[in-house]
Parts: structure tokens; sequence; C-alpha cells
């Protein structure tokens, strides 16, 4: 009973620029994770002294918690129900790691996708494998024409206001050569702040559904923020979720991230969503919407086939959220 | 659990006084009580009464059921419009030859789904209409009472997670069904709690430890089922809907946070039993993992693989 009163309306390190070559440490860390808290916290009234779920009324089957799987185990790397965090896991998968080889922050070279014509842009994942959280990170790429002659220097942010250990982050840089002068491209990342203000993570993240790009039927929900559809199409791509705080302290100033990558693991986009007003700090188990629109004629259809797949996203979807302490 | 009978039986008062009405959406008698009860329970979060959340809560099944206006959903329901991910097939791969041992994604009356809402809720609490209404009223409560706006577009907030209720249509089921003093709901004896799912005592084979399983068989499954049991049962990758799932057992979390569902041999008629985890937190479609093999048995009835000693 507690928890009712508690939720709802009443309540209530790095070291400089990394060269794109990874620095492998000797003995490499492990990184602390924040996961969501068990069901048994998150619904204390539903479980009894022994941690199984008591009976509804006019039940009698009360259900224990199965023994662990004796064929199988979890891969020691899987971080597990990252909070804040939903996407991809694993080094190869460009995702979230547990080992943290390099030491530092590195640029993940495989998930850069950088335009061919008209001025060049680049967006892709940086990965935080330095020991501690960081703050916004800077991205550095230096452009080099056909005979080595460096063209440009363009910087850009992350877009997380901090990065934790083992956590990728997304990238958008644009510059102003032109794309099809640039031969090769030096990448690097500086770590922001090394102590940086701290954040609330302890958020599920996740997609309730989305709608394709392009010829579809308009979507009209009758909400403040939401953004309204074109009067005729192409419709840009829509997706919407919903961030739910485990924080036992009340949050403000929600924020959630996407990026999608195509199946090679190489970015295709990167940016906010629009988060959808609250009138009160997010409590625990408050939550709270998002949207999010693409209207890029080029990336909007690659992010979910009209003809296929469903109401989700069919590109890989990263999602991250953060929020304040009120 | 005194007060929870006197709300129980409050909730079973108001189904008793509503007047048969053919214009009535339709609802399993159990399933609204639990609906009305975590509602009752949920009204200091969003300052609405039992009655206007429990109409809020209710409004999104029909539609996300396809049961329309004229039939009872069913707690049993799986998704079939999810089909393009691989991990969502056997083993892994669309091409599979045993296309309904398929993990539907998305369960129940309110259609909760690994990706989403549903993220931390195993395949039988999302089908359990106790469990399944005490998380989407406390959901819509949350985003009711959060949200800015007139009434309607605090409730359109709380409607947002579910794509079926754009464009007003959870609106005018919520008009048409709540009134102050009751919820216009015919209520359906025939509909259980669990919609056909049942209970059952599993073990692992090798292991006499045994534990509470849930036989999931759609061909059994209560409440409206033509929209969501449509052919191709074998499914198309290209172009949905997905396969139908034969009956499955399904439980969990287990200590590392997986739930799991078998599909035997018995069921499929297929030339194997198959097997699949999804952790808790986590998106079936990127985080399944697919196993062959009988380690299984259905203690209650002897199916599975059931060897003499554990």
């Amino acid at each position: 009973m507690t928890l009712l009163v508690a939720i709802g309306c009443s309540a209530e390190s790095g070291t400089g620029p990394l060269a794109q070559e990874p620095i492998v440490s000797p003995t490499p860390m492990v990184a602390r994770i924040e996961t969501l808290p068990p069901d048994w916290i998150v619904n204390p009234d539903l479980y009894d002294q022994d941690g199984c779920l008591k009976p509804p009324p006019d039940s009698s089957v009360r259900v224990c918690p199965p023994p662990h799987a004796p064929f199988t185990s979890l891969d020691p790397n899987d971080p597990g129900p990252v909070a804040g965090y939903q996407g991809p896991v694993g080094d190869a998968a460009g995702g979230f790691v547990r080992v943290l080889k390099a030491g530092r922050p590195i640029v993940l070279v495989n998930s850069l996708t950088t335009s061919q014509t008209g001025p060049w842009r680049a967006v892709g994942l940086v990965r935080n494998e330095g020991g501690g959280t960081i703050g916004r990170a800077t991205v550095r790429a230096v452009l080099y024409g056909a005979h080595g002659a460096p063209l440009e220097t363009v910087t850009g942010p992350t877009l997380l206001d901090s990065i934790r250990e083992g956590e990728p982050a997304p990238f958008v840089l644009e510059g102003a050569s032109d794309a099809s002068l640039v031969d090769h491209v030096d990448w690097s990342v500086e770590p922001g702040d090394l102590d940086p203000a701290p954040l609330v993570r302890a958020f599920a993240v996740g997609i309730d559904w989305s709608v394709p790009y392009g010829n579809r039927d308009r979507v009209d929900l009758d909400l403040p923020g939401w953004p309204v559809d074109p009067p005729a199409p192409p419709y840009p791509f829509l997706m919407t979720g919903t961030v739910t705080s485990y924080a036992r302290t009340p949050v403000r100033d929600a924020h959630v991230v996407v990026a999608f990558a195509d199946p090679t693991g190489r970015i295709l986009f990167a940016g906010a969503a629009t988060m959808l007003p609250v009138v009160e700090p997010i409590g625990w188990q408050g939550s709270q919407g998002y949207v999010l629109r693409v209207e890029d004629p080029k990336v909007g259809p690659l992010l979910q086939s009209s003809g296929k797949g469903g109401r989700l996203p069919t590109a890989t979807t990263y999602l991250w959220a953060w929020g304040q302490e009120q | 659990m005194t007060r929870l009978l006197t709300a129980l039986a409050a909730a079973s008062l108001l189904v008793a006084l509503q007047p048969a009405d053919a214009r009535a959406y339709r609802f399993g008698t159990t399933p609204l009580n639990d609906v009305l009860y975590w509602s009752g329970q949920t009204t200091k979060r969003s300052g609405r009464t039992t009655n206007e959340l429990a109409a809020m809560v209710l409004a999104p099944t029909w539609p996300k059921t396809g049961a329309g206006s004229s039939y009872t959903p069913s707690p049993m329901t799986l998704s079939r419009w999810d089909y393009a991910s691989d991990r969502l097939w056997e083993g892994g791969d669309h091409r599979t030859a045993y296309p309904r041992s398929f993990f539907h994604p998305g369960v129940g009356m309110w259609q909760l789904d690994s990706t989403g809402l549903g993220s931390a809720l195993p395949t039988w609490r999302a089908i359990s209409s106790y469990y399944a209404a005490k998380l989407v009223a406390q959901r819509m409560a949350s985003a009711y009472c959060s949200s800015s706006g007139s009434e309607s577009q605090r409730r359109a907030a709380a409607w947002r997670p579910w794509r079926a209720c754009a464009n007003g249509a959870c609106e005018s089921i919520y008009q048409a069904i709540y009134e102050p003093d009751r919820v216009v709901v015919t209520a359906d004896g025939s509909v259980g709690r669990e919609g056909g799912m049942v209970a059952r005592t599993c073990r692992y084979s090798g292991d006499l430890t045994t534990f509470t399983c849930w036989f999931v068989d759609p061909a059994v499954a209560q409440g409206h089922k033509s929209s969501w049991q449509q052919a191709p049962l074998n499914g198309n990758y290209t172009a949905g809907p997905s396969p139908l799932s034969y009956g499955f057992y399904t439980f969990g979390f287990d200590p590392q946070g997986l739930e799991w569902r078998h599909w035997f041999q018995q069921d499929t008629g297929y030339a194997v039993t198959s097997y699949a985890s999804r952790p808790s937190g986590k998106d079936v479609r990127s985080y399944s993992l697919w196993y062959q093999g009988r380690v299984l048995c259905d203690e209650s009835t002897g199916r599975g693989y059931c060897p003499p000693g554990g």
C-alpha cells in the first residue's frame, strides 16, 4: 500500500583524444551497470514473504519462481536490463558492453555512416570504454582530400548528457566540405567532464508503436505536443514510446534519444525525441510519453517498411533515457 | 483481503445491476471484476472514480483484440501482425520447418508487448486479466494524472501507447461505456480470467523440483478468436500475418530473469520439441534464444519428457 501512496498525482575518465585504433588495456575493466529493479520491488503488494505471487482472489494458484533452467545460462557479457537504455548489447553489435576493452571512449567505426555527396555529414556511435561516467563527449573528424591534404576538422558533441561505463552514445557531425572530395577521415573522441553532474538513469524505456514513412493512414492523437501529420502523403515516420521511472525521488526534464541502425550496424539516424508534456515531476513508476518524427525522405523509408513487419521499426533501434532529480 | 473481497463484491454488483443491452460492449465477468478492482485501487493516482478509470482501462481491449463492439475480448489473444523479426520464429529463422512454434510478442487483451508496456511481464501474467489489469490501470492512471489539457486529451494521453486508440477510437468507446454510476458492459461468464490458459505443475526432466507452469492453447481460447486466429496459420513472413502458435507451455521469470515458452512434439506434431527464452525487460525480437530438445515435464498430465525418478 505504501507503493500506491508513493506514486502519481498526489506525489509526490578519460585522458584526451583517442586515435581510431583503440588502445587495449592489459586487464580489461568490467563496467558497473545499473539495472532495472525486479518485479518484487516494483509490485511488492503482489508477493508473499516467500517471494511467491499471492493468488488472486477466488484463485488458489500461488506461483513461485521456477528454478534456474539447468541447460542454459546467460551470456556473462550480457549486462541485463540496463536502466535508461534499450538496444543492442555486446561489442560486435555496437551495443552496451560489460567488458571495457579499450580503457577509454572510442569511436565505433563500424557504426559510421557518412554522406557521399553534398555537404559532408556523419552519424555514428562512440562507446565509453573507460572507467566511470563521463560528460557529453566531443567527436572530432579530420577530413582529408585525395592527396592527403586536410580539408576540414569537424567536431560535435554526443547526444547524451553523460555516458556511463560501457554505454554507446550517438552523434551527428555536419561539415562544410563537399563530401565527394573527402578521401579519408581520422576519427577521435574526447571525453567530456570526468565528474559530470549526476543524472537519473533509472528509467525503463520502450517503444509502444510506430508507423512508416510514406503513404499510410493519417495518425491523429488529440494530445498537447503531438505532431500533426501533414494534410497529404508522404507522411513522416512516427514512433512513440514511454519512459517509466524507477527512481526513488521524483524526476524532472526527462529526455529520450533514439538511433536506428541498418542490419550491418551502421547508424541511419540519431536524434532527440520530443517529450510529451507533463504537469509534474515523474514519481516512482510514473511515466512520460515521447514521440519521434522523421521527415527526411532519404532516411524515413529505411526505418520501417510499410509492407513488412507490423507496427514497429524494422531498423535496429537504440533508446536512451535520462532525467534530473527534482 | 477483506478490503479486496469487498471491492470485488461491489464490482460484481455493478456488473449484475446492468440491464441486458444488445448494444453494450461485452467483457468477461471475472476480467471485468479485475479491471474494476484495480481501477478502484488506483483512483488515488488518477483522481478519477473507479468507473471512469475502469472505462478507460477497458476501452483499448476491443480494438486491440479485434473483438469490436459485438464480441468479448479474449485474454489469450496473441499478436499476428509482428512477423518480420526472425527471432520470433522457431530457431530464430523464418524459414523454419516448424512455423507454428512461434513466439508471439504481443499478448492478452491489451496486447502487452515485450518492447513496450509488457517488457517486464511474463506471458502468463500478460494473459491473466488480474495481473494485466493492474499494470494497465496503474499506467493509465499515471499518464492521465501527469498530462495536461482537456479531460479527453488527458484520456488520449493515457491511451497513447495503444495505436488502435488513435483517431478517437477509444474516446468513442469510452463515451459508449462510461456512466457515472456504472460501466455499461455486458458481463460474459464464458470468458474467464485466463481465457482458457490453464495452470499445470511442471518440472525439468532430471530434476524433482516442481513449479507452476501455464499451458496456452489457442485452440481452446475463450472469447473472440476469429480476428487473431485467421489463416494462413503457418504465417507469411513477407506480407503477414505471423503464424498462429500451437499450444505451448510458459513460465517465468526464473532466477536468471528469463521467461520460457516450450512447444511439445505432442502438441505441434512436429519432429522436434522446441523452446525459447526472453529476458525480463528486453524485447523478444532482439533477445530470444531458441533451443531444441525435450527438457520439460508436465507432471500434471505426464506429458513432455518425464523420465521416472526425476
